[in-house]
């Protein structure tokens, strides 16, 4: 392989690692806090529980989000120093805003949010959370703006060897950003519906003492996966037409239409598997009480895992040999001197470091989802927490109130 | 306007350097300072929501260079190719320390776990000297150099007894308060704090014309600043409120 093939293998890894763990962030962070509002209206505590307990399992996926994003990030400087300086202007906005906008938002809310349990007044703490979703999906806005540029390369013109952004407004109202970024969401919903069905039919399965609680998690779950499955498979469709009207082919060529019409049969199967079994066995609670579906429900976990990443081979791999359609070659983008050996080391690097990471967490993921709510360390009680005593150095200084407690 | 994101990018630099640099100390101060699994357990329970709202100012950086100075972005990056490379990897493995420590509790997994914390910290504080180094003399220079071990050198110890005052007086480590008790005006942290700001604050001086040269376009930049300048006091109270409450003495922990 060469240095082009073995920089478009690193990308292609790690933003597919990347998205993985995006998707169930997205997915999860809403119905979190749909399940904390619950609690701060109703004051019951199985809404804490719940909120806690898929709390833990959206945290454990975020890490691997990160790690996997610091590298996505710096990876355009590293490898595609040529788009930078070709289209920098343009596509880093985006980016850019990205970064300052949403994600320093989205990191210092959510370190509030980890920490403020039993600490911060529950308003406040709920406030968080909700904050922490808008800033992501603020994040993927972004994100899929600068993923339309590409696509389609609109309010740019070419000055002196260079991109120039003449019409900010044309970026924002790409036609291929308009049902590309519902579809995501959409695909995000599958996700943590379809992780939640599977972790809540495990319990009811093995008929552990939460049945209540994942009784009732089974419920949100089939009602997130009937939405989700319907937003994605309707913005799906209608993502097609700009796409086939500016990408003329782009469906048809023959690298493309396997991963694309297998997306296409796991989407509408899962949406007609959500519509006519999960939806119907809600009354009564047949789902949750009928153990020979369990598990077929928990298998069907990796599925919309794989029409994630379907998704984005037929969106991307679609676009060759353009980086940025009509405008820059992907072979033009690579930084100028790159070396195959150079690139060679880091995919190393980053494959055994990434993947570890990877698989060590969904280990994790796996864990905590099969000790159930009993064990979760995120917003433990004050009395129920391990002991921790250490005493402060300086004990005659009072202990000063926390944010909140005194008003 | 490019004189403003020059501003906006030196601020974000220095903050990181200031905060993140903090809890970059800690980490490779963890095996002084953490004497027995229960101290540990609290340094690094402590550093956990830190360390969320600490390295975000990188990926700030790094956002911020890529859409108001992209040429910067794609020569710098790709000149430091193999420094950002193992940064990359020490920045991953300490954050996987801090993430994944406290999800088992067999003693084994949790040393394992502060001995990514460790390395990963060492890792990239060490490296920052290098890529500071590298920054200083200009980018055409060997990766590996005597005076570039040196500041790597030196940028570890200056994050580190930042580190260090930033347990003793924040996270309340009776082992830091100790040794930092002997440092007479180094205790400050105002002072630890500039010292680890120090060498980045040197090098964006001195490297200020090349950014303000290759600036993206004043199109770009202003619609950038229209859109990012409101969210900034958001930020600045965000982030204002959480070191603030985060250095409080933690009651309960939660998730780290």
């Amino acid at each position: 392989m060469d240095a082009l093939d073995l920089a478009r293998l690193q990308f292609a890894m790690t933003t597919n690692l990347h998205f993985l763990f995006v998707a169930l962030t997205l997915g999860l962070a809403p119905l979190v806090a749909i399940m904390q509002t619950r609690h701060v209206l109703t004051g019951a505590a199985i809404h804490e529980h719940m909120t806690r307990f898929w709390g833990q399992i959206y945290l454990i996926n975020y890490g691997v989000g990160i790690f996997t994003g610091l590298v996505m990030e710096f990876q355009f400087g590293l490898n595609w120093s040529g788009l930078s300086h070709y289209a920098g202007a343009v596509f880093g906005a985006p980016l850019a805003l990205e970064t300052m906008v949403a994600f320093f938002l989205e990191s210092t809310l959510l370190g509030l949010w980890i920490f403020g349990w039993h600490r911060i007044p529950p308003k406040a703490h709920l406030a968080l959370i909700w904050l922490v979703t808008l800033t992501a999906y603020l994040s993927a806005f972004w994100i899929m703006v600068a993923n339309s540029f590409l696509q389609n390369p609109v309010g740019v013109e070419e000055r002196d060897g260079q991109l120039v952004l003449t019409d900010f407004g044309a970026l924002i109202g790409n036609p291929h950003l308009a049902w590309s970024l519902p579809h995501v969401v959409g695909a995000a919903l599958v996700t943590a519906a379809f992780v939640m069905v599977a972790i809540s039919s495990y319990h009811l399965f093995r008929r552990t003492s939460a049945a209540e609680f994942f009784t009732r998690s089974l419920r949100t779950a089939v009602v997130t996966a009937l939405i989700g499955t319907i937003l994605t498979f309707v913005s799906g469709h209608l993502s097609v037409f700009p796409a086939e009207r500016t990408q003329p082919g782009k469906f048809d060529a023959p690298t493309i239409d396997g991963p694309f019409y297998t997306m296409l049969g796991i989407g509408d199967a899962l949406m007609l598997f959500s519509i006519l079994v999960m939806l119907p066995l809600l009354r009564r609670d047949r789902l949750a009480r009928w153990r020979c579906l369990h598990p077929l429900l928990i298998v069907l976990i990796p599925l919309p895992y794989a029409a994630s990443v379907l998704g984005w081979v037929s969106r991307e791999v679609g676009r060759q040999p353009w980086l940025i359609y009509g405008k820059l070659r992907v072979a033009d983008a690579l930084t100028p001197g790159i070396t195959a050996d150079m690139i060679l080391a880091s995919l190393i690097g980053f494959a055994v470091v990434l993947g570890i990471l990877v698989v060590l967490d969904y280990v994790l993921i796996a864990g905590a989802a099969r000790r159930g709510p009993d064990d979760v360390a995120l917003g433990t009680p004050p009395a129920a927490d391990l002991p921790t005593p250490v005493a402060p150095p300086d004990t005659d200084v009072p202990a000063r109130s926390l944010i909140g407690e005194q008003g | 306007m490019t004189v403003l994101w020059f501003v906006l990018f030196a601020l974000i630099l220095v903050g990181y350097f200031a905060l993140e640099g903090a809890n970059i100390g800690v980490g490779v101060l963890l095996p002084v300072l953490g004497r027995g699994e229960r101290e540990r357990a609290r340094l690094v329970s402590t550093l956990g929501p830190l360390v969320l709202v600490g390295e975000v100012w990188l990926v700030a950086v790094a956002g911020l260079l890529f859409g108001a100075f992209p040429s910067v972005e794609g020569h710098v990056l790709s000149a430091l190719y193999p420094l950002v490379v193992v940064l990359l990897l020490g920045w991953v493995v300490r954050d996987a320390g801090v993430w994944f420590r406290r999800r088992a509790t067999a003693p084994a997994w949790r040393l394992w776990c502060d001995g990514l914390v460790v390395t990963g910290s060492i890792t990239l504080a060490f490296t920052w000297g290098l890529i500071l180094y590298a920054l200083l003399v200009g980018l055409h220079r060997q990766v590996l150099s005597p005076a570039g071990i040196l500041l790597g050198l030196a940028v570890t110890a200056l994050l580190a007894v930042h580190g260090l005052v930033f347990a003793a007086s924040k996270a309340r480590s009776r082992a830091a308060t100790l040794v930092a008790r002997r440092l007479g005006p180094f205790s400050k942290i105002g002072v630890t704090g500039f010292a680890a700001v120090l060498p980045a604050l040197v090098m964006v001086s001195l490297r200020a014309s090349y950014l303000l040269d290759n600036a993206a376009p004043d199109g770009t930049l202003s619609t950038m600043a229209w859109i990012a300048l409101p969210v900034v006091p958001l930020i600045a109270a965000a982030q204002w409120w959480a070191w603030r409450a985060f250095t409080r003495p933690a009651p309960v922990q939660s998730f780290f």
